[in-house]
């Protein structure tokens, strides 16, 4: 370094803001501030609450759904009526008073239906479906359920039960359930 | 942030550091103390009002700056915002000499942008690019006027001018 830089550099070293300029810049201490929304934290707890009970009921039930389509699946009672006809199935489940018409999409393509019968889930009166797969033979149970508050609030999900794999959804104003032995 | 934090050890030295890097700024333009500290402070709280992160070097100085600029304007005086274009001159050597006698005084003999160079550049080691994009003049210009400015310190203090009856305490606080 070029010695008059040296001597410039030092000349300025030796400069200081005064102590009392120091503290008048300090920023005052951090106190803690009072909340803005005191209400905020129990609400927010109130509300994980409410969530974890809601998400916890409908856990619970859609358990209990599959578990209880896959214990009739099991049993493989005897179809009340045979019939590859939906209409004529629900012409003689004259008690339903939802529609029988197979769940959209390619259901209809993939199964084909060999009977029904009246069965409860979950206290709901309900439509037990024998359906085959015609790609392979195999013979599945389809649900039909009303769509009550209940049923509503579950989401799609798919189970395994001893077994048994149970798969639930809702389609308009019904809830559907497909049991399929693995 | 705050500087002062409980836990800051480090964040007051870091202030206490750039606190007296920009009162030496301030300095170089001002070259009075009580004028220096002011703009300083001034700077700071400027910096504390609008900004919502930590004070940092650049914009420190930048501010420094702009408050002294409007301090001139506010007197009349337009001297530092000429700053001459000139054409590129060789780096010096590092073996030309230094300045004998009161640098204090010869630094005040200095126009207040030479001071600011020299500054910049021999205190804060900031490269003539640098300056350039501080102070938005050519990188050439910065060159040459910080070669200029030590010319004249050792012109200065070549003729060993004495300050002629200088004020007992010209930089010292009322």
């Amino acid at each position: 370094m070029n010695p008059i830089d040296t001597q410039i550099r030092e000349y300025y070293q030796k400069q200081t803001l005064p102590e009392e300029n120091l503290q008048a810049m300090q920023p005052p201490e951090d106190t803690p501030q009072p909340s803005q929304w005191p209400w905020l934290l129990p609400l927010a707890a109130a509300m994980i609450a409410l969530l974890a009970i809601f998400l916890g009921k409908s856990f619970s039930l859609s358990q209990a759904v599959a578990a209880e389509i896959a214990k009739n699946h099991t049993a493989q009672l005897a179809m009340e009526i045979s019939s590859s006809d939906y209409q004529e199935v629900a012409a003689q489940l004259d008690q339903i008073d939802f529609s029988l018409t197979p769940p959209g999409g390619v259901f209809s393509r993939q199964f084909t239906l060999i009977g029904g019968r009246y069965c409860s889930i979950q206290t709901e009166l309900a439509a037990q479906l024998r359906v085959r797969e015609n790609a392979t033979g195999k013979m599945h149970t389809l649900y039909i359920i009303p769509l009550t508050d209940d049923f509503s609030a579950l989401k799609e999900t798919k189970h395994s039960v001893k077994g048994v794999k149970v798969q639930l959804w809702t389609e308009g104003d019904r809830f559907f359930g497909l049991a399929s032995s693995k | 942030m705050n500087w002062f934090n409980k836990s800051g050890i480090r964040e007051t030295a870091q202030f206490r550091e750039l606190a007296q890097s920009g009162f030496r700024y301030a300095l170089s333009l001002a070259h009075h103390h009580h004028d220096a500290e002011d703009l300083t402070q001034q700077a700071w709280l400027k910096l504390q009002r609008n900004g919502s992160g930590p004070i940092v070097r650049g914009p420190l100085f930048k501010t420094i700056r702009n408050l002294f600029i409007d301090s001139l304007r506010r007197k009349g005086i337009i001297e530092f915002e000429s700053l001459p274009e000139e054409t590129l001159v060789a780096e010096e050597s590092t073996s030309e000499p230094g300045v004998t006698g009161d640098l204090e005084y010869f630094l005040g003999q200095l126009k207040t942008g030479d001071r600011e160079l020299l500054y910049l550049h021999c205190v804060e080691g900031y490269t003539a690019q640098e300056i350039s994009d501080l102070i938005g003049r050519p990188r050439g210009t910065i060159l040459s006027a910080i070669n200029r400015a030590k010319a004249k310190l050792r012109e200065l203090a070549a003729k060993q001018e004495s300050p002629p009856s200088r004020p007992a305490k010209e930089n010292a606080r009322p």
